[in-house]
């Protein structure tokens, strides 16, 4: 078993010591551990490298349903066991999808942690998959997504992807299509399972009121003997901008229009992250930034407006967000891509060192609850930030130089070729924006 | 039982120190050495229960203008600061309360009692600022229009209540918020913003002293006043109240109401109780024999709000594709019916009651949490010190409790059905 200790102190004003532990256990399984004695609490996150990335083409929402099916019932306890287990006690657990992961999140009162890790196990080892509850997993699902017809919002997050990614596997959301979740079978699930959840594809986060040495002998009992295998890598392909602004309407009879504007971005592990993130505060940040201060605070034209970039594994997405009247929409694009183009020309010294203060000082309040710190832990294994990321956050957003934010800004920013979704009742040539190549 | 006495150990109460200055202002600490932030929030006893009809929604307008600029400060003066020392704020409007709040770290929350006193005071709502704000909140409740469910819920609320101001929407209607003047909330500001109409709450890496040293520097001198609030009453529904409310949507979704009682009522345990039964997780019996045996929904949830005056308590339900709406509410007054007759079973109570206390215990892993919790009690539920109470009483819940409060609240005389549908064909 391997060991890694770090200790970290928190920033700026140093009186939390918290110690990260990472250990392998000699299948590969990874356990990240932090003890905290605040309240007699456990948090926990397992996290499979088995996203909706690695749906086959043609069964988008497979890994989801994977996720989902590791709670239907184990091959000691049924579905309505498993779920009464942890519930008769207070307790929480369930599962999630994402573009990268699959996994099972938790939270105990500290009594319960060995059937917290007893569940974590079954679920992860040996579930099983019986029919009955793969298909009425299945027709929840399938209801779910159409019952997300009516949402504008759950349309653009879905449409803009598309529009985005084309025919790249992030093209699709976790939860895929009603179409293809329909069209799922059992050994779909089966397979999957078999090639993706495997020790050395797993980590596991816990937080909280538990002593490491504990744990630890309980995951070595659990997991100990998951028997290793290799895991097949698939090369990752690249996502591909577009060439010239592209723009799609989807039709929908409300009084606003939602407008999604953005480009593929940076994935994880850019060596300019720093930069971007920065910059990405300066332009679109809630409160005070580029975009807010002239949709909102100077043209009163949204309630929110707001950009963000969104990072995997295999890529990422840039993306800004304006929900306002239908007749102001060329406004509120006209807006943003002048707020994008300002950022680009004009950023300031005082600009980079306002984002600086704020992350700086805000960083302790991303890690005051046990919660916070699970997905924050989590976060650094993911992104392989390494164990000391706490201590050296401010080194890291102190080093950003204006220089590095304007460069971040003229890689990552592309007011001339972008994606426009508008979901709304509106025509393309209700916007005035002669440089878009209108899609069907 | 022996899990209960084992979850009540782990409970620890949470323990306030509280302190009320010569001018009215109640100031409430909260002592969290875990994380080196601190949660410094206001709370106005003053929301959309407070307004005058032809004003609805004129206290979230002033929440939007409050950030607006004051004597000593611009319009962008109170993000500047915030910002400036990585903090997080913003602020909500309630029935009954409007907050604001900003989480700093320890050295530096006393910047948020600065400024959250000169907005006690000074603000300026000047017309500049407020024609566009005002087309800002316009917005905010287009979204709210535009969601599939927003105005069904409105709906729901004008029809379940008749006279009482929780039957209208907090964001207000449309028509209200056009005619609000800027003078009308400069008048709603004066009338409802002092010392003696707010608790002041401060929440993690502090001591109760040193709280109450700097929150007395910055508000000691601000004149109090009280403010009289009329507590109206809804008269008991007699007779079942149904409706459609039509939208161009695609899939309908289900709602039934049931007014129950207020946040200081004695029934108010056993209704949360059942409700956590009915459809708290995945064990419960919404989920177990709606959502998955009969196959007749995606979702089917009930939510127990209690206010200060009264208490809603209502069913939400989305069908499953070719499921009809009368067959899911018929399954759904079936369940609720069987805990009129039948005791729910002892596991069931524990796993409620278990279930209910272990959140006691989670919610303290957030000062900011505990923090807005005690605003909340202090100022709608009779006192800060009924949270822990709540627990307590939480705890001796019993099945003759669950089938007293279901044959009392769970009648059709009391109830209001809608549903959501397609816009028809002409």
């Amino acid at each position: 078993m391997k060991r890694i200790r770090i200790m970290i102190l928190l920033i700026p004003v140093l009186c939390l010591a918290t110690v990260i532990e990472r250990d392998t256990l000699r299948n590969g399984l990874v356990a990240l551990t932090v003890e905290a004695r605040r309240i007699p609490v456990i948090e926990m996150r397992a996290y499979v490298r088995a996203g909706s990335v690695y749906d086959p083409a043609g069964r988008e929402g497979l890994a989801n349903i994977v996720a989902e099916m590791l709670l239907r019932g184990t091959q000691n306890r049924s579905a309505q066991e498993v779920v009464e287990s942890i519930e008769s006690v207070g307790g929480m657990l369930s599962a999630f999808c994402d573009e990268d992961y699959i996994g099972l999140s938790g939270k105990v009162l500290n009594k319960d942690l060995a059937l917290l890790v007893d569940l974590l196990a079954e679920c992860l080892r040996r579930p099983s998959f019986e029919t009955a509850e793969f298909e009425r997993l299945k027709s929840e699902v399938v209801s779910g997504i159409r019952a997300k017809a009516d949402d504008p919002v759950a349309i653009s997050t879905r449409e803009f992807r598309r529009l985005v990614f084309q025919d790249h596997r992030l093209a699709h959301l976790p939860e895929g299509h009603d179409t293809t979740v329909a069209m799922l079978t059992a050994s779909d699930v089966r397979e999957f399972y078999s090639r993706k959840i495997l020790p050395d594809n797993t980590f596991l986060v816990f937080i909280g009121d538990f002593t490491r040495d504990s744990l630890l002998k309980l995951l070595g009992g659990r997991f100990g003997d998951w028997e290793r295998k290799e895991v097949l890598a698939i090369e990752p392909e690249r996502p591909q901008p577009v060439s010239q602004a592209v723009g799609r309407i989807v039709p929908m009879k409300i009084s606003q229009a939602y407008i999604t504007l953005g480009h593929v971005g940076p994935g994880y592990g850019a060596p300019d992250w720093f930069a971007a993130r920065l910059m990405n505060y300066m332009l679109g940040s809630r409160s005070r930034s580029y975009i807010w201060d002239r949709v909102r605070e100077e043209k009163g034209l949204a309630y929110d407006a707001y950009s963000y970039f969104k990072r995997f594994h295999w890529g990422g997405y840039f993306a800004a967000e304006v929900q306002t009247k239908k007749e102001m929409a060329t406004e509120a694009v006209v807006t943003v891509l002048g707020a994008i183009r300002q950022v680009q020309d004009s950023l300031r010294a005082a600009d980079v060192a306002r984002a600086r203060n704020f992350y700086t000082g805000y960083f302790p309040l991303t890690i005051d609850s046990y919660s916070k710190m699970a997905d924050l832990v989590s976060q650094v294994e993911i992104e392989g930030l390494g164990l000391n990321y706490i201590d050296r956050f401010e080194d890291y957003v102190g080093q950003v130089s204006l220089e590095q934010a304007a460069a971040a800004a003229r890689e990552y920013l592309c007011p001339d070729r972008y994606c426009l979704l508008i979901v709304g009742d509106l025509q393309p040539e209700d916007i005035a924006i002669d440089s878009i190549e209108w899609l069907e | 039982m022996l899990n209960i006495v084992m979850l009540m150990i782990c409970i620890q109460p949470v323990e306030i120190q509280e302190f009320t200055l010569d001018n009215g202002l109640k100031i409430l600490v909260y002592e969290d050495h875990f994380a080196p932030v601190v949660s410094t929030q206001i709370h106005y006893r003053v929301g959309a229960y407070n307004e005058p009809l032809g004003l609805t929604g004129i206290s979230h307008l002033l929440e939007h203008m409050a950030f607006k600029g004051t004597k000593k400060y611009g319009a962008q003066e109170y993000w500047r600061r915030i910002e400036e020392a990585g903090g997080m704020a913003n602020a909500y409007t309630s029935a009954n309360r409007t907050v604001y709040f900003a989480n700093l770290g320890k050295d530096r929350y006393e910047i948020e009692l600065e400024l959250e006193a000169e907005r006690m005071q000074n603000l300026l709502i000047a017309e500049a600022e407020f024609i566009p704000e005002k087309q800002v909140v316009m917005e905010e409740r287009r979204l709210r229009e535009n969601d599939p469910y927003g105005s069904f819920f409105e709906q729901l609320d004008l029809v379940s209540y008749s006279i009482h101001p929780y039957r209208r929407p907090i964001i207000g209607f449309m028509a209200d918020i056009e005619r609000i003047s800027r003078d009308d909330l400069y008048q709603w500001y004066r009338q409802h913003y002092n010392p003696a109409n707010a608790v002041v709450v401060i929440a993690g890496d502090v001591t109760a002293e040193e709280a109450y040293r700097a929150v007395r520097k910055h508000f000691g001198k601000i004149k109090g006043r009280t403010v009289d609030e009329i507590p109206y009453e809804e008269p008991a529904q007699r007779g079942e109240r149904r409706f459609e409310y039509r939208k161009e949507v695609r899939t309908s979704a289900l709602a039934i109401h049931y007014h129950t009682v207020n946040i200081v009522h004695e029934d108010v345990y056993a209704l949360d109780v059942l409700s956590m039964i009915l459809s708290y997780g995945l064990s419960s019996r919404f989920e177990q024999d709606i959502v998955r045996e009969q196959g007749l929904a995606v979702t089917a949830n009930v939510y127990h709000m209690k206010y200060k005056y009264a208490g809603s308590f209502l069913v939400f339900a989305i069908p499953q594709s070719g499921v009809k709406l009368a067959d899911l509410e018929h399954a759904i007054h079936e369940s609720i019916d069987r805990l009129k007759t039948i005791p729910v079973s002892a596991a069931e109570l524990d796993k409620a009651r278990n279930q209910t206390l272990a959140s006691a215990v989670y919610q303290q892993d957030s000062p900011t949490g505990v923090g807005m919790r005690a605003g909340w009690w202090e100022i709608e539920a009779g006192g800060w010190r009924n949270m822990n109470r709540y627990f307590e009483e939480i705890g001796s819940v019993n099945e003759g409790d669950i089938m007293r409060v279901a044959r009392t609240y769970f009648t059709r005389d009391n109830r209001t059905v809608g549903y959501l549908l397609p816009e028809e064909e002409e």
